[in-house]
C-alpha cells in the first residue's frame, strides 16, 4: 500500500518538478498579490489598518496568500485525473492487481507536497518582506502543517470532481466556481467585520477562514490557542469528510 | 500454424458476454469463445465492431451487462483483483507517460505489480533488451517515436510476466517497418514464454501473420471464428486466374469440359472472354493439372496464376460488406485518434 502510494505521489512529484515554467508559473500570482495589493493597502489610512490586528497590511494579507497557494496547488490536483483519463493512463494503474485507494491517495498527497511547497516558497518571500512570524521555526512547522492539512482536503474535493467530468473545460469552470468564493468569502483579504451580514455568516463556516485564522493566529494575532483549537477542529473534520468524499466516488467510479 | 502444444487449459472462457451500453446499444452481443494456453487469438473487424469493448471486459475495466469470462479460472467480475494479477494489458493508445523516461515507466510499472527491487530490475533489463530499448530508456518518453512507445507499452505489458497478454491494435498508426518488427515481438514473446495473446486489429494481414486462431467480429458479434486457412477454405478454396492471349470459338466447349474435370468447383469467363477464373479447392495442386488441360485443348495462355482468397473476402461472405482499411497517414491518424479519445473519454 505504501510502496504503491509513494511510487504514485512521485510520478505526480516528477511532472511537476520537471515542467520548471509551471512551478515558476505558480508562484508568480501569489507574488503579485503580496507585492501589487500588499503595497497599496500599505498606505490605507490609519484607522483601517487598527481594526486589522496587525502590524501592517501586509503582514494581515500573508496568512490570506499562504492559503491562497494551497487553495489553487489542491484544487488544481484533479487535473491529472484528467490527464490520465484522456490518455489512457488511469486505465493502465486501474489493470494493475492494487487497490484503487492507494492510487487516489497517492494524488491527494502529491497535490498536498506540491502545496506546501510553494506555500513555503510565498512564506519566505513575506518574510524577507518583512512579515514576522512570532511563533518562530515552530511556528512556521506548523503553518505548513495546517495549510497543509487544508491543501489536502482541496486536493480531495478537486479529484472527487475531476474523476467524475470528462473535459479540461468543465473541470476548469469548477476550478474558478469554487476558488474565488471561497477566497473573497473568508477572512482572508479583509476582517469579516467588512462584510454585510450574510457574507459574514459565510465567511464563519468557510473552511478557507478557519485555515487562514489558524496562520494568523500564528504569524501575527494574540496567540489564543483555544480558538487555534477550534479552527484545527474544524479544518481536520473538513479534511476527514472531503478526502472520505473524494477515495469513495474514485472507489466508486474506477470499480 | 505452428508446432507448439495448444491441446492444454484454455486461458480464456468466455460465456455469452453483452455490453449494453445507454440502455440500447448492443456493443458486445452475446459472445462466447474460448482462447488456449499459449495460443494466439485475433479479432479482426472494422472500427466499432466491439472489439475494444470486450478486450476492456475481459480485462475488469468495464463491467459486462450479461455473460461471464474466466480468465486463468478466475470470474471477471466476481475476482477481479486475481484476474488482474495474471494478465497484462497494452491498450489501442499508447499511455506510457511521456514526461518519465522509459526505465521511469517501467519502474513504477514495477512496484504497481509488487516486484521486489532486484526482480525488477532483472526483468527490466530483460524486457528492455527484447524491444530494444536500452539505449532509449534514460530519455524522456516525449522524445519517443511511435514505434518506440508502442515497444514500451508492450514491455510494460510484460515486465510482470503475464500469463494473458491483452494487446488492442498493436500495430495501429505505425509505418510498415515498424509493424513488422512488432509482430516480430510478439511471435517471439508467444514462442519463448508461452505467452497466451489476445489481440484485436483490424489489419487483415497481421490477424493472418500472427493468429493462431481469428475470429471476424462485426456489430458486437463473432460472425466466424477459426484458424486462417479455416476461415478461407469456407469460400470455397482457390481462384486461378488463366489469361489468354486470343479468343476461340473452341473457348467455350473447353470451358466446358473444365467445369467437368474432378478438381475444378466452377469456371466463370468474364465479360470480354479473355480470362477464366477457375475456383478449385487446393490451389497448389489444381495449377499444374490446368495448366496441363489448357495445353492440351490447344488454348494459348498468357498467364496463370494463383489468387488466394484473403480475410476480407471472407468478411464479405459474412457480413456483405468490406472491411474498411485506413488510408490514413499516421499523422492524420493519431489526430484522428485524439479526437476519439477526448469523446471516448
Amino acid at each position: 500500500m505504501i510502496a504503491e502510494i509513494v511510487a504514485i505521489s512521485n510520478r505526480e512529484l516528477k511532472h511537476w518538478y520537471r515542467t520548471r515554467t509551471a512551478v515558476f508559473m505558480s508562484l508568480i500570482q501569489p507574488l503579485i498579490w503580496l507585492g501589487l495589493f500588499g503595497n497599496t493597502l500599505g498606505n490605507a489610512p490609519t484607522p483601517f489598518l487598527a481594526v486589522l490586528g496587525a502590524p501592517n497590511y501586509l503582514s494581515f494579507m500573508t496568512p490570506g496568500i499562504v492559503t491562497m497557494t494551497m487553495l489553487f496547488g489542491g484544487t488544481f490536483a484533479g487535473m491529472s485525473v484528467i490527464w490520465d483519463k484522456r490518455f489512457g493512463y488511469l486505465n493502465k494503474l486501474l489493470v494493475a492487481p492494487i487497490p484503487r485507494t492507494p492510487i487516489v491517495l497517492g494524488k491527494m498527497i502529491s497535490a498536498t507536497i506540491r502545496g506546501m511547497i510553494q506555500g513555503l516558497i510565498v512564506l519566505a518571500i513575506a518574510i524577507a518582506l518583512g512579515v514576522t512570524v512570532q511563533t518562530g521555526i515552530i511556528g512556521i512547522v506548523l503553518i505548513m502543517l495546517i495549510t497543509g492539512l487544508f491543501a489536502l482536503s482541496l486536493a480531495s474535493v478537486s479529484i472527487a470532481a475531476a474523476t467524475s467530468m470528462k473535459t479540461h473545460e468543465t473541470f476548469f469552470a469548477f476550478i474558478n466556481l469554487i476558488n474565488l468564493p471561497l477566497m473573497f468569502m473568508s477572512n482572508a483579504l479583509f476582517p469579516t467585520a467588512f462584510m454585510p451580514n450574510w457574507m459574514k455568516s459565510v465567511a464563519s463556516v468557510n473552511p478557507f477562514s478557519f485555515c487562514v485564522d489558524a496562520v494568523r493566529i500564528l504569524t501575527t494575532g494574540s496567540l489564543d490557542w483555544g480558538r487555534m483549537l477550534f479552527d484545527l477542529e474544524a479544518l481536520l473534520i473538513f479534511t476527514i469528510i472531503t478526502t472520505s468524499i473524494g477515495i469513495i466516488v474514485f472507489r466508486r467510479i474506477t470499480k | 500454424m505452428n508446432e507448439r502444444d495448444l491441446s492444454g487449459k484454455d486461458d480464456i472462457e468466455v460465456q455469452n458476454l453483452t455490453k449494453i451500453f445507454n440502455g440500447s446499444v448492443r456493443a458486445v452481443d452475446g459472445i462466447t469463445f474460448n482462447v488456449k494456453a499459449g495460443e494466439i487469438l485475433g479479432f479482426l473487424g472494422p472500427n466499432g465492431a466491439g472489439k475494444t469493448t470486450t478486450i476492456l471486459m475481459l480485462c475488469t475495466l468495464l463491467k459486462p451487462t450479461e455473460g461471464t469470462a474466466r480468465l486463468c479460472r478466475y470470474d471477471i467480475v466476481r475476482e477481479p483483483d486475481k484476474v488482474r494479477s495474471c494478465i497484462g494489458y497494452a491498450p489501442q493508445d499508447i499511455s506510457v507517460d511521456e514526461d518519465l523516461t522509459g526505465l521511469e515507466n517501467l519502474k513504477l510499472h514495477a512496484t504497481l505489480y509488487h516486484m521486489p527491487g532486484d526482480l525488477a530490475e532483472e526483468r527490466i533489463a530483460e524486457v528492455l533488451q527484447l524491444v530494444e530499448l536500452e539505449d532509449a530508456k534514460d530519455r524522456l518518453v516525449e522524445t519517443y517515436s511511435g514505434g518506440m512507445r508502442k515497444r514500451l507499452e508492450i514491455a510494460e505489458g510484460l515486465l510482470h510476466r503475464p500469463r494473458v497478454l491483452f494487446l488492442d491494435e498493436p500495430t495501429l498508426g505505425l509505418d510498415l517497418q515498424t509493424r513488422a518488427h512488432i509482430w516480430e515481438y510478439i511471435k517471439r514473446l508467444n514462442n519463448e514464454y508461452g505467452v497466451t495473446i489476445f489481440l484485436t486489429t483490424h489489419y487483415m494481414e497481421e490477424a493472418d501473420l500472427l493468429c493462431d486462431r481469428i475470429a471476424i467480429m462485426d456489430y458486437g458479434r463473432i460472425v466466424c471464428i477459426g484458424t486462417g486457412s479455416e476461415l478461407k477454405d469456407q469460400i470455397g478454396g482457390d481462384v486461378i486466374e488463366v489469361k489468354l492471349s486470343e479468343t476461340s470459338p473452341a473457348t467455350e466447349q473447353v470451358v466446358k469440359a473444365l467445369k467437368e474435370q474432378s478438381f475444378v468447383r466452377n469456371v466463370v469467363v468474364s465479360p470480354d472472354k479473355f480470362s477464366l477464373n477457375v475456383f478449385v479447392d487446393r490451389g497448389e495442386t489444381a495449377t499444374p493439372k490446368l495448366a496441363g488441360f489448357l495445353s492440351e485443348a490447344k488454348l494459348i495462355t498468357n498467364s496463370i496464376s494463383m489468387l488466394r482468397p484473403s480475410l476480407d473476402d471472407v468478411f464479405l461472405k459474412y457480413t456483405g460488406r468490406r472491411i474498411r482499411e485506413d488510408k490514413a497517414s499516421p499523422e492524420e491518424f493519431w489526430r484522428m485518434r485524439r479526437a476519439l479519445g477526448r469523446a471516448r473519454a
